[in-house]
């Protein structure tokens, strides 16, 4: 089922005038499925993050909807949320330190068999965040700017970056399984 | 060589890239944590219980066929179920169980269901769009030869819709309150010959 912006300006508007819980919930099933994939993505794998992320994007958005005005459609401007919410969680303290874990791990994978994702997992944030949103997403260099408060030419670089990366892990890869 | 070389790795990659997958469930716990959540800080309104439990299918299309039949007595609802006010614009939007229709639990959530569904046909007149629906019994008659219906194919309710275009009637049945409950909907125009 596709999902058009007139179903979801519908929904919001029956959220908005009467806090209906069952539009928030169609609002909910819509976009998650896609926004926790994302996050999950963002954060290296880890599930659990991405599930307190995911609610932290949804409460933000709730409490913001009324301040929308439709100049991006309403999973875009979700992920803009996801991607701050992504952001401040990745700045905390404790994470620093599953961040060092997480890279741990992923060390141990290069002498087995790497699937994509875990690569994508490997790459730094900065990089991670423009490729899943470009390559991934299909999001333009100038959306990508838009959502994350960078120049288009930063996205650009970014995403060569990330590529170079996956490209250098992949062939490394193959080569051993050779 | 070289670039022959990474042009083919990126391009490998870059099919690798287009058959990952885009959408993940998250667990089911969380939406619940969300919505009371969102209750606490009063941005949703309660009316709708946060676990919805299957019970027996035939109560669940008795709550739908209650709103139906409430939606009926509401003012200003153009009937357009006699065959002399139907159109080549008239889509039939039937309520079917599906497979996963999650019942109401109690009369409590069965009247909150049947608020929502009126709700619904409420503001999808506001939109100018003619709506009504009618009840459908439980006893069902089969006749002749045929497939035996599964009980996820019974239709225990319809709403007809006075719409622009297919498009439009699928539209607005897509944001029908029974889809959040599990069920399944199916449009279908009606062929005034």
């Amino acid at each position: 089922m596709m999902e058009t912006q007139e179903d979801d300006e519908f929904l919001v508007k029956c959220f908005l005038k009467k806090g209906e819980e069952s539009s928030f919930r169609l609002l909910y099933r819509r976009h998650s499925p896609y926004l926790y994939l994302f996050a999950v993505r963002l954060l290296g794998g880890n599930k659990a993050d991405a599930e307190d992320i995911l609610q932290e994007t949804w409460i933000r958005a709730a409490r913001n909807l009324s301040n929308f005005r439709w100049r991006s459609s309403l999973r875009t401007w979700l992920c803009g949320i996801l991607i701050n919410c992504w952001r401040e969680f990745t700045s905390r303290d404790r994470r620093a330190n599953s961040s060092a874990e997480e890279k741990e791990l992923a060390q141990t994978n290069v002498h087995q068999t790497i699937e994509l994702e875990t690569l994508i997992q490997r790459l730094p944030d900065a990089c991670r965040e423009v490729f899943i949103l470009h390559d991934i997403e299909g999001y333009t260099h100038e959306e990508i700017s838009s959502l994350l408060g960078i120049h288009p030419g930063t996205s650009k670089s970014q995403t060569f970056e990330a590529r170079k990366k996956l490209r250098f892990w992949w062939n490394g890869q193959q080569k051993r399984e050779d | 060589m070289n670039e022959e070389n990474t042009q083919g790795k990126q391009e490998e990659i870059l099919e690798r890239i287009n058959s990952l997958e885009h959408e993940l469930q998250p667990a089911p716990g969380l939406e619940e944590r969300i919505v009371k959540g969102l209750q606490r800080e009063g941005l949703i309104r309660s009316g709708l219980p946060t676990q919805a439990r299957l019970l027996h299918p035939v109560l669940a299309a008795v709550a739908a066929l209650v709103f139906l039949a409430t939606g009926m007595l509401l003012q200003n609802f153009r009937q357009i179920s006699s065959s002399n006010s139907m159109s080549e614009n008239t889509y039939v939007v039937f309520l079917k169980k599906g497979h996963e229709y999650k019942e109401a639990r109690n009369e409590k959530e069965r009247r909150e269901r049947i608020e929502q569904y009126r709700n619904w046909a409420r503001d999808i007149k506001q939109k100018g769009v003619a709506i009504s629906g009618t009840k459908l019994r439980d006893e069902i008659h089969f006749l002749g030869r045929g497939p035996t219906v599964k009980e996820s194919e019974i239709v225990s309710g319809y709403f007809l819709i006075d719409a622009g275009s297919l498009q439009e009637a699928i539209r607005l049945s897509r944001t029908c309150p029974h889809l959040l409950y599990g069920g399944a909907i199916e449009v279908r125009r009606v062929d005034p010959v």
